[in-house]
């Protein structure tokens, strides 16, 4: 009689045994998840590493490379070998280039844009869209301080907000 | 014999009762550990900065391109304090970059380093030295010039 109950008591020990088990060890994959399951958002970087590739090339010994005409508008993504394509059907960048008299703040009348214009800063209907802004100077051919004013827009949301 | 079944009833009893008490420890001892994960998840900055921030491209590029003038460079030469950090109090203000401590450059001429400039952003303690410093030669034919320009970070430049 005693054995018995002995015998019952260690299947229940048992199952109490391993619902704990399976307890913490969902505790612990589900705080994993939490933790590290939401996407790190690298669109600072990837906006970083546009701004310093469009510096690099409108920008070569401190002087502007090319005229700001209608010529370097036209071209501007083949002239700095651009591609704002991605696998989605619909364009995850929008980049608007504007340039800045140093002296006076005057804008200049050229400005350059590229991608998708929904997502422009004025139009952008969603909030995680993500939008940069960074300047530098160099000079034109005259020796006149430019201030070259890059904005940028990226969406990616899915892969970059939660 | 009923005093047996009793006894053995009493022992199962507490036995179930540890185990039970055990059970619940566990799950609220998770139940914290959960919670405390979901805020700390949430507060946690999910963005990612590169930490290597104090030779920022563009700031280095205006800079340089300044200085590439002959006319800025010949203010940088006689240590033109006015010219050149006005040139720099103005990177703020017109949206060149501009790390959140401020940027550090000194001109060394002819062994005598002499800090032109340094500006900081309202707020921002800047104070740290002995950071490494971007140097750039600018060598003209008089001249032996030597430029240094830094970011002021402390921790992490973003």
């Amino acid at each position: 009689m005693i054995s018995k109950n002995k015998r019952g008591m260690e299947k229940i020990v048992s199952i109490y045994w391993f619902a704990i088990l399976i307890i913490v060890a969902g505790g612990i994959i589900y705080m994993v998840s939490i933790f590290y399951g939401d996407p790190y958002d690298v669109r600072a970087i990837e906006s970083g590493i546009l701004t310093d590739n469009i510096a690099e090339c409108l920008s070569e010994n401190g002087k502007l490379k090319y005229p700001l005409d209608d010529n370097l508008k036209g071209n501007f993504a083949s002239l700095c070998h651009l591609n704002l394509k991605t696998n989605e059907e619909r364009q995850e960048y929008y980049l608007e280039i504007s340039f800045y008299d140093f002296k006076t703040n005057q804008k200049l009348p050229l400005e350059i844009s590229e991608g998708n214009i929904n997502l422009k800063k004025s139009n952008a209907l969603s909030r995680y869209v993500f939008f940069n802004s960074e300047s530098f100077y160099a000079l034109d051919s005259e020796g006149k301080g430019i201030i070259t004013k890059v904005d940028i827009s990226i969406n990616k949301d899915e892969e970059n907000v939660k | 014999m009923s005093n047996k079944i009793f006894f053995g009833k009493k022992a199962q009893a507490s036995d179930a009762i540890t185990w039970i008490v055990a059970t619940l420890i566990v799950v609220v001892v998770l139940g914290i550990s959960i919670f405390a994960t979901t805020l700390m998840g949430k507060i946690q900055d999910r963005k990612i900065f590169l930490d290597d921030k104090q030779k920022d491209f563009l700031a280095v590029k205006s800079i340089t391109s300044f200085l590439s003038n002959d006319a800025n460079l010949e203010l940088a030469k006689n240590a033109n304090e006015g010219e050149i950090s006005n040139f720099l109090k103005t990177v703020p203000a017109k949206g060149l970059n501009s790390p959140s401590g401020g940027w550090n450059l000194a001109i060394e001429k002819e062994n005598e380093t002499k800090e032109i400039a340094t500006y900081d952003v309202v707020g921002v303690d800047v104070g740290g030295a002995g950071l490494p410093a971007f140097e750039i030669n600018f060598e003209s034919k008089t001249n032996h010039l030597k430029l240094k320009f830094w970011a002021e970070c402390h921790g992490k430049c973003k």
